[in-house]
């Protein structure tokens, strides 16, 4: 601690020489004692094996991790599912959140406030409401095809769920309010006088977002692509309650078989896969952004 | 006609921003909005730009209705206080996007920009970032960005105040013969005083969204038609009092003070205002002079290129500016002020 | 033009699952839509169910410990970290933002696996623990937001006029940023309050929160009731929302810079 630094922020009102260290210990325990531990402890866990009926035996085996990357019906029916899947989400998550974006970063005071609340809302509301009130809206007779069927724009009920497609859907759903809090930090840097500038010398208004908007965006669309592809990636709420076992996707694949066929060691391994795949996509994407901060993208 | 504004009008729910404001430009002209801020000059600029619908009023540039017109289809320069330069483009990509967008072709467009950037001495930046330029660089690029695409007519939105003193009047005489060069017609929006006096053609005062006076700076700071004008620009003493005629001269009555002023009828107006730099300080016993005052120092303080000297002149203060000659006078001197009656002028 | 219409399509479309399930709670036909008439049976039958109203309470208990225990834990954190400088301060930050950035899942098995070596599972114990290890990013995120907006010149003031540092903080500081503790603390409740995925992996048999309460019954009948108890959720989601809203501002929370 500098003990020069005569700034009053340093309010001594424990007494010692580093009261930080009291003031951040508990936590420190907390979550050494319950996240630390136990992310360690699952990681040690991938390498035991299962033996049915006896849950899992000590050992140092890598067999989980082959099984999963030399079976083909992993390979197929899940890990490729999952890639396309989080990958078809992510990129329709921020095409979509770009208009609500926009549209708040446009607008002022009781309307913004408004529009912020509407988009966040979902953020609050349990994971097990939204895909409810989805499911009421798209199952076979719900709101969604009465209306396609009665504007005649299908001949029969779509569907909608129990398929990756609504699984997909889903996804963009819960993903789009992330996106528009990345994107709003980067919209609301591009000052107002930039596109009034583009404006004044002649562009339109798609010259003005494709040229001067969008392109200072993009740190936003980045760092938003960057949250939706690892909720994407190790989605399993949504699956396991929108597609259940027809949409294997690695995360509910973890889950069932941690918990329901009692493989831990075969789940623990999944996650692991699942946890190095999301550190991969946010040091792939941290690099994306400070390159981009290099290139003079970074709007002060 | 270069640019002609008729009675425009702009609220913004109470606040009315601009009302019956109507101006006429030739073409050449440089033309200075001065006012102190909220007084609407930014309002009329940035409608002139298409950026704010009017309530009522239009505007017309070369004779054409542009009133209605979207703010790129108008042809009408506009640098902004800030600059805007686009951030993620180079000063080269800051200023070819305009001719871009005109279909104006890559080889054409380089040589236009490279014309305007040798004009204003940016030659050398053209690949930098604006982050990596100095105020008055980016002021320029701001600047050239604008006169690239040969705009009817230039709006300048305080284009200084950004810069720091020393810079600030360096630019506005190299600002000055620039626009003089380029012959284009200029509407310049400022809350300083002497920008609006040394770069202007005529100058337009503004208060709260009304034009006060139009006029040629001389006209403007020598003649202000209202009390706003006189004590919004430059400093000026204002005394309350009457104006007495006698002997066929007129006079303004101040206390116990008698002032010979211009003669003329005067009778309804009862503030005399003249400037501190026309007010003669004399030493001495009985100097000779006009309208002599006798008075006492009361205050001095130094401006390094003169002194302003606070005089207590029978129970009125009255403000003198001094050129700094060496040999100041002191607190609690006794002096006389001579003030010309040809530099008095009643509101 | 075309951003407005489609903005604003998205925002409904976003609002509109909500919406239809809240209708169908009040719905006389249920799931018949358009509605035909209001209703209280869904949430009559709602609260006779023994799983719901006990979910209920698990929820409520969870939620209320889980976040004192994650408020407390922020507080403390929060104040050490913004206040001093130490060395590995950095290293501080991600360890308390980390449990955002790990997967839900890997989270939800770890603790699982680890509460069953433990012989914690099917406890409220777990159920707080792991509630609290979710939450201590969100109330550390928004206390150290409230600090760092705090103008220091205010402690300068009041220690200027010769308040000792405790007085600072009891009159001054805490009375400033308790407005940024408060919505730390109901964001957290109701982050607990709605938390489906830990509670799927920590809930057994014997404590089940409303959420996973929800699921179960879904899995197996599909009615209206749901809709009730979906509606319940969404009810005191809609006060938290509120109350964060007219306190620090839910953009703010959610970390939304002020446009």
């Amino acid at each position: 601690m500098n003990q020069t630094d005569a700034s009053p922020q340093r309010i001594r009102k424990f007494p010692g020489r580093s009261p930080y260290v009291l003031l951040l210990l508990p936590a420190i325990a907390f979550l050494a004692l319950f996240y630390l531990i136990p992310l360690s402890w699952i990681i040690r866990v991938s390498f035991y094996t299962h033996v049915p009926g006896a849950y899992m035996v000590p050992a140092f085996t890598a067999q989980n991790y082959l099984r999963l990357v030399t079976d083909p019906w992993y390979i197929r029916n899940s890990l490729w599912l999952t890639l396309k899947v989080a990958l078809i989400s992510t990129l329709a998550s921020v095409v979509l959140a770009y208009p609500p974006a926009l549209l708040i970063t446009r607008s002022t005071g009781k309307l913004r406030r408004f529009l912020l609340v509407s988009v966040l809302a979902p953020l609050l509301i349990s994971m097990v409401c939204l895909i409810f009130g989805w499911i009421v809206m798209f199952r076979g007779h719900g709101l969604m095809n009465q209306v396609l069927l009665g504007l005649h724009l299908v001949r029969e009920p779509v569907q909608w769920m129990y398929n990756t497609f609504g699984v997909t859907l889903a996804l963009i759903y819960i993903s789009i309010p992330y996106v528009v809090i990345s994107l709003l930090d980067s919209l609301q840097r591009v000052d107002p006088s930039w596109e009034e500038a583009a404006r004044n010398v002649g562009a339109n208004g798609w010259q003005t977002f494709l040229k001067i908007t969008l392109p200072l965006s993009i740190p936003g669309a980045v760092s938003g692509s960057m949250i939706a592809l690892t909720l994407n990636i190790c989605a399993f709420a949504v699956p396991l309650l929108l597609g259940g076992e027809k949409v294997p996707m690695a995360g509910l694949v973890a889950y069932y078989q941690a918990l329901e066929v009692n493989n831990l060691p075969f789940g623990a391994a999944i996650s692991v896969m699942l946890l190095l795949a999301s550190l991969l996509v946010i040091f792939v994407f941290q690099k994306v952004l400070h390159a981009l901060y290099l290139k003079r993208m970074e709007v002060s | 006609m270069g640019l002609s504004i008729h009675q425009i009008g702009k609220r913004y729910g109470n606040v009315v921003a601009c009302a019956d404001v109507s101006l006429d430009v030739q073409d050449g002209e440089f033309i200075s909005l001065l006012g102190p801020s909220g007084c609407g000059k930014t309002t009329i600029l940035r409608a002139i730009a298409g950026f704010v619908t009017l309530d009522a009023g239009r505007i017309f540039v070369n004779d054409l209705d542009i009133t209605h017109l979207p703010p790129n289809k108008r042809n009408v320069g506009l640098v902004f206080q800030n600059y805007a330069l686009w951030p993620h483009l180079t000063v080269f990509e800051n200023l070819a996007f305009g001719l871009k967008i005109r279909g104006t072709r890559p080889p054409a467009i380089r040589e236009i920009i490279l014309g305007t950037l040798t004009l204003l001495g940016l030659r050398d930046l053209e690949t930098r970032y604006p982050r990596e330029l100095s105020g008055g660089q980016q002021q320029r690029v701001a600047l050239a960005r604008c006169l690239v695409l040969k705009p009817a007519i230039l709006l300048l939105d305080e284009p200084l105040s950004n810069l720091d003193r020393k810079l600030r009047n360096q630019m506005r005489i190299e600002l000055k013969k620039l626009q003089r060069r380029v012959g284009v017609t200029t509407l310049y929006v400022t809350h300083d005083q002497e920008e609006a006096l040394s770069m202007s053609d005529r100058i337009v005062v503004l208060d709260h969204g009304h034009v006060v006076q139009v006029g040629s700076p001389e006209h403007i700071y020598e003649s202000p038609q209202n009390p706003f004008v006189a004590d919004f620009i430059g400093n000026v003493n204002m005394l309350d009092g009457q104006a007495v005629q006698r002997d066929g001269k007129s006079y303004f009555r101040v206390g116990d003070l008698e002032i010979e002023i211009p003669p003329g009828n005067v009778a309804a107006k009862s503030r005399l205002f003249f400037r501190p730099e026309r007010v003669a300080i004399l030493r001495g016993r009985s100097p000779e002079g006009f309208n002599l005052i006798p008075g006492q120092v009361l205050f001095r303080v130094y401006l390094g290129a003169a002194f302003r000297y606070e005089i207590d002149a029978g129970g009125i203060v009255i403000t003198a500016d001094s050129t700094n000659t060496g040999s100041p006078i002191q607190v609690g001197e006794k002096v006389f002020l001579e003030i010309k009656p040809e530099d008095c002028f009643l509101l | 033009m075309f951003v407005r219409v489609t903005g604003i399509l998205i925002v409904v479309g976003l609002l509109l699952p909500i919406g239809v399930t809240v209708v169908v709670a009040f719905n006389s036909s249920g799931f018949l839509l358009p509605p035909s008439g209001f209703t209280l049976r869904w949430f009559e039958k709602a609260v006779r169910n023994r799983d719901f109203v006990q979910g209920f309470y698990v929820s409520l208990a969870v939620a209320t410990v889980a976040s004192l225990i994650a408020t407390g834990l922020g507080l403390l954190s929060a104040f050490g970290y913004v206040r001093y400088s130490f060395p590995g301060k950095d290293w501080v930050n991600l360890l308390f933002l980390s449990p955002l950035m790990v997967p839900v899942v890997v989270l939800g098995l770890a603790l699982y696996s680890y509460f069953v070596a433990l012989h914690l599972n099917d406890t409220l114990t777990a159920l707080v623990i792991g509630h609290a290890i979710t939450l201590i990013p969100l109330s550390f995120r928004t206390i150290t937001a409230s600090l760092y907006n705090f103008d220091v010149s205010m402690e300068e003031a009041a220690l200027n006029v010769g308040a000792s540092r405790i007085q600072t903080f009891a009159w001054i500081t805490f009375p400033i940023i308790k407005l940024g503790i408060l919505a730390g603390f109901i964001l957290s409740f109701i982050m607990s309050w709605n938390n489906f995925s830990i509670s799927l992996f920590l809930a057994g048999s014997k404590y089940v929160p409303l959420p996973v309460a929800i699921y179960s019954y879904i899995k197996f009948e599909f009615d209206a009731v749901a809709a009730a108890v979906s509606t319940i959720l969404i009810l005191l989601s809609g006060v938290a929302i509120f109350v964060i809203d007219r306190t620090m501002g839910l953009g703010a929370v959610m970390g939304v810079r002020k446009g």
